[in-house]
């Protein structure tokens, strides 16, 4: 049985207690670390999840009077250990940010089962690990919120990332049934779809001169305009269902 | 090893409401048609299984040299709340409904290439409209339209790869839904139709012209589209 690492730090004295609390899934990332201190801003005790990223998220949540704790998502019995060890130390989570995931290039003819489970255990089985144990927790506070980050290309579709798009797309679903279902419960659900931003992360294709020609406002998209979005989200008490995507005109439908 | 002079086409969950009506209408049109099935005949596969679907490829191609249509229709639907949802009956309608059409697009992509062919997916109203106690089966059929884009980017110019999203169908299915919700198949089933724009519930006919039109050369400017086949309760 994997153990979610205990959180490293609770740094306010007091305070937390009463603060709402967030958890941020792929948080010490550089949309995910946006994302945290936008929700830190906001007045949130903020739960920075990682895997093997132990110094940034540690860094990140000591700036924004946060923690962090590692678990992989794909595993629903770290994320199950997590949300323990989260409702121990701060009480029930009002939102949540499924952000964990990554990127990976392949034709669909040398794409391996392997790759493709993956793909879909981190980003999809993830959200729902992750939803599914929030739940209970969820629907002891008001003004729930679940926000999952999809992907402008699971929009679009995109060649040689078939199992990144299936995943990013089907994220889209669970998210639309999981806004119906949650909904009685005032728990709202909306998905944020960003299009090419500028982290690390960002293939040197997207970062040419012919890619920023084709995109209709010229220029890669900032984690924070990704965070304000998620921000958006989290307030917009009667937006549930809905997919918000900041992606500078790229797709526009 | 015999070759056909006809285009083939494979089509899974070939013995359901819907696929049995596909098999006929593209046997109709003049395809020879590859009955694919989870449980018995002669061209049995799991969808879920890897290998299931290599192999299934292959025996098409040891037979007929060639392959022109794939048509994803086998699923499996369940409904689960959320926060009770078993994983492994989540993971189970995942693998059916979504990794079965990469499996088997994977296998069928070499061979399509070859014959400028055609992928359809048959994915489901619930993928763009989500649905309560649904959120596998509506992960799976959102899924697959992002695998049909993604593959219709991929595989152009040669291979079209197309989605056909309908709403409820009139299939046995149908006496189970009813039954969810506490009504005889005939109460239901006019009530479906008075909720509906066109009056009507669409049969495995509707869905099986739609697809033997995006199989035929008709539709030959038409790739990563999604047809939405629902009588007008959704108009996304």
């Amino acid at each position: 049985m994997a153990a979610a690492a205990p959180l490293v730090e609770q740094r306010s004295t007091g305070a937390s207690g009463r603060r709402p609390v967030a958890l941020v899934t792929g948080g010490a990332g550089a949309i995910g670390g946006a994302t945290c201190r936008g929700l830190a801003d906001l007045g949130y005790a903020v739960v920075v999840n990682h895997l093997d990223t132990a110094g940034d998220a540690a860094l990140l949540a000591s700036t924004i009077d946060g923690a962090a704790i590692e678990a992989d998502v794909a595993d629903l019995t770290a994320v199950e250990d997590m949300f323990i060890e989260i409702e121990r130390t701060f009480g029930p989570v009002s939102v949540v940010v499924c952000g964990a995931g990554f990127s990976e290039v392949s034709p669909i003819d040398s794409l391996t089962a392997s790759q493709w489970d993956r793909m879909l255990a981190v980003h999809l089985g993830g959200a729902f690990n992750v939803i599914r144990t929030a739940i209970p927790s969820m629907s002891l506070v008001s003004d729930a919120a679940i926000v999952t980050i999809a992907s402008e290309l699971a929009l679009s579709g995109s060649a040689e990332r078939a199992h990144y798009v299936s995943a990013k797309a089907a994220l889209i679903g669970l998210t639309k049934s999981v806004a119906h279902e949650l909904a009685p419960l005032g728990i709202t659900a909306n998905c944020v779809a960003p299009g090419p931003i500028d982290t690390p992360l960002l293939s040197p294709h997207h970062r040419t001169a012919e890619f920023f020609e084709a995109l209709p406002l010229r220029r890669l998209g900032t984690p924070t305009e990704v965070a304000d979005a998620v921000m958006y989200l989290v307030k917009a008490r009667w937006t549930t269902g809905q997919v918000l995507s900041p992606n500078g005109g790229a797709v526009i439908q | 090893m015999s070759t056909s002079s006809r285009r083939v086409a494979v089509v899974t969950g070939a013995d359901g409401g819907i696929g049995a009506v596909i098999v006929e209408t593209l046997e109709s049109d003049g395809f020879e048609v590859v009955a694919a099935t989870l449980n018995d005949g002669d061209w049995q596969a799991d969808v879920a299984s890897e290998r299931d679907c290599d192999d299934l490829i292959a025996r098409v191609v040891a037979r007929y040299s060639r392959i022109d249509v794939l048509v994803n229709n086998a699923a499996t639907m369940e409904l689960h709340p959320i926060d009770k949802h078993d994983p492994v009956a989540w993971w189970r309608i995942l693998d059916v409904n979504l990794s079965g059409p990469f499996f088997l697009s994977k296998a069928a992509a070499r061979h399509l290439r070859q014959s400028r062919g055609c992928i359809v997916n048959m994915s489901s109203r619930i993928a763009t409209a989500g649905g309560a106690n649904a959120s596998a089966y509506a992960a799976s059929k959102a899924g697959l339209l992002g695998l049909t884009k993604s593959l219709a980017l991929e595989l152009a110019p040669h291979v079209r790869v197309n989605a056909v999203a309908p709403g409820a169908v009139d299939t046995s299915q149908l006496r189970f839904d009813a039954a969810e919700v506490g009504l005889s198949l005939d109460d239901y089933r006019a009530e479906m139709a008075a909720r509906t724009p066109t009056l009507r519930l669409a049969e495995p006919i509707d869905v099986a012209e739609t697809i033997a039109f995006l199989v035929s050369p008709r539709a030959r400017q038409y790739t990563g589209q999604v047809f939405h086949l629902n009588g007008g309760t959704l108009m996304p």
